[in-house]
């Protein structure tokens, strides 16, 4: 079920949350559980076995991890945990991938699978990790109970396209919760803002990235459309997932959880690590405290070696050069079973080591060049600099195959000889103006700036309710005039 | 140890990993040093470890808030 759809505002939801708030307490655990099944099942009635099998395995991997307290032990559960949560991953989501190359090799003896992508796999099956890997860290309880661990996995105002919330953040609030009105008009309003995000800017500015990524040859797409597009597609990537994720942090408020933040303003950032710490966090923490940390603390003795070889400085880098390695290839491969999506990642992967590797080097130039790296200028340098390079990424995120992303690139930098410009994006620029306008402003935190400075009507209730009751009618109207139009992260 | 001699030597350590000149206090967060994102912490990590002779656990890596934390650790191992 999508959030932004007819079903899911009027019945899902607020049946969902009479029922939650009609019941003793003691039922509502069970009763969001069940409903997140059935939330689930709506989409994918076959599919929501896989996830209760998810479930029930990492709910024996809990209990089973903690039941001795020697690290052999403990490391032995934690790698067939590891083991079977990937190997069900693998079969849905990188088999038909596998086969397909594999035979590319071999000429084609190996049957080629067809098995379709659960939704929310990558999502659940991260979040199924967290629970037993937090669990056996300390980070929260045990669960004895089945039916907890249901509810942490299956909630679903996170069961689709996150936020993974790792199992510290909630632990303590799936047994004890304090649900308040307070939260719960935060949660409608955080919601409703979401919502707009995704229909009214997203989709909106989607058609624009359509148009420019719908190109016939390359030698058709000016060099002006070529860039309109893939800016809007920036916008548009931003708005649905950051819009999914305001959606599931609203929700996650109606019923007394209090989600971690997974964007903050990702546009804004002046260097492509920074980007990586305000888009899409709880995919970076993840990776970060599970992969990352376990990996570079593993690289003691390479980096010894490489302390002898080439100094003390070089040494100390090595095991983030190897932990970032590692991380950006499986960051490529999370998002989907294709060599771009590899491609992107190992790209991400290089910039961020190259920036770690040669950081003193740039140091030392801009001091010698007289740089105030405090100055605004400097500032904006920085992050054009950084979207310049976020830009180059979606393209290759974006394109369907390589080859399009290759004429894509000969395109933008006018090497495909097509024109500099064209009627087609001026009348696109005309068109989007509007709306490029309102997601260049959305996508910075002016707003919250303006309240903070002036305050006054900016911060009144009465004028919130007004713009949030506005922004509800607006979006709906949007919803029920179009067709069905499903999340981007849905994919992953 | 003296816990005086502990802030004292990480002082030390902090300064050499940031290369800047770092006093840290119980209540120092990564927040407070710019430059310490999960990269440099991987580092912060192991000087800290060789310089006192012992290995912090995983639990230890992902939940220290502040030095002061850190602090208590370096004392039940050292």
């Amino acid at each position: 079920m999508v959030f932004s759809s007819t079903v899911f505002l009027f019945a899902f939801l607020p049946i969902t949350l009479a029922g939650y708030y009609f019941l003793p307490r003691r039922f509502r655990n069970g009763f969001v559980t069940l409903a997140s099944l059935l939330f689930y099942a709506w989409g994918e009635p076959k599919f929501v076995l896989i996830m209760c099998l998810s479930i029930f395995m990492n709910y024996l991997f809990g209990l089973l991890v903690v039941r001795r307290e020697d690290d052999a032990y403990r490391r032995g559960i934690l790698t067939m945990m590891v083991i079977s949560n990937l190997s069900l991953f693998f079969v849905f989501k990188y088999l038909n991938f596998t086969i397909e190359n594999l035979n590319v090799l071999l000429g084609g003896i190996l049957p080629q699978t067809h098995i379709r992508l659960p939704i929310g796999i990558s999502f659940f099956t991260f979040q199924a990790m967290s629970y037993v890997f937090d669990v056996s860290l300390g980070r929260g309880e045990v669960q004895k109970n089945p039916l907890n661990v249901a509810l942490y996995i299956s909630l679903f105002p996170q069961l689709i396209a996150g936020p993974i919330v790792r199992y510290e953040t909630v632990a303590e609030e799936i047994q004890n919760r304090q649900e308040s009105l307070e939260d719960f008009v935060r949660g409608i309003r955080r919601f409703t803002v979401g919502l707009a995000k995704k229909v009214l800017l997203s989709n909106s500015i989607g058609l624009l990235a359509d148009q420019a990524f719908g190109f016939g040859e390359a030698s058709q797409l000016s060099v002006a459309m070529a860039w309109l597009g893939v800016l809007a597609y920036a916008f548009q990537i931003y708005f649905d997932f950051g819009g999914y994720s305001d959606m599931a942090i609203g929700l996650g408020l109606m019923f007394g959880f209090h989600f971690d933040e997974n964007f903050c303003y990702p546009y804004i950032s002046r260097t492509v690590a920074e980007f990586w710490q305000r888009w899409h966090i709880s995919l970076g923490s993840w990776f970060r405290d599970y992969l990352f940390y376990p990996v570079s603390r593993k690289m003691g003795p390479l980096s010894k070696r490489v302390k002898q070889r080439w100094g003390k400085q070089a040494g100390r880098l090595a095991p983030s050069v190897v932990g970032l390695a590692v991380v950006w290839l499986c960051t490529g491969i999370w998002h989907g079973a294709s060599w771009g999506y590899i491609l992107w990642g190992v790209c991400y992967g290089v910039l961020l080591i190259s920036a770690l590797i040669f950081q003193p080097v740039f140091k030392k130039l801009v001091k010698k060049c007289g740089i105030h790296t405090q100055s605004p200028g400097f500032a904006l340098f920085q992050i054009a600099r950084t979207m310049l390079l976020v830009l180059l990424g979606y393209v290759l995120f974006r394109s369907v195959t390589l080859g399009a992303a290759v004429d894509y690139y000969r395109a933008m930098f006018a090497l495909a000889g097509n024109a500099l410009t064209d009627p087609s994006a001026g009348f696109a620029l005309r068109n989007h103006a509007s709306v490029l306008v309102l997601c260049a402003v959305s996508s910075t935190p002016i707003l919250g700036f303006l309240q903070h400075r002036f305050g006054g009507l900016f911060v009144s209730e009465t004028v919130k309710n007004i713009a949030c009751m506005l922004l509800l009618i607006l979006s709906t109207a949007y919803i029920v005039s179009s067709s069905y139009n499903p999340f981007i992260y849905f994919a992953f | 140890m003296t816990e005086q001699a502990i802030f004292q030597k990480l002082s030390e350590i902090f300064s050499d990993v940031f290369d800047e000149d770092i006093v840290v206090t119980a209540q120092t967060t990564a927040s407070d040093v710019e430059q310490w994102d999960s990269l440099t912490h991987i580092t912060l990590i192991s000087e800290v470890e060789d310089a006192f002779g012992f290995k912090f656990s995983m639990k230890d890596v992902l939940g220290m808030k502040n030095v002061g934390e850190m602090v208590d650790i370096i004392r039940k191992n050292t």
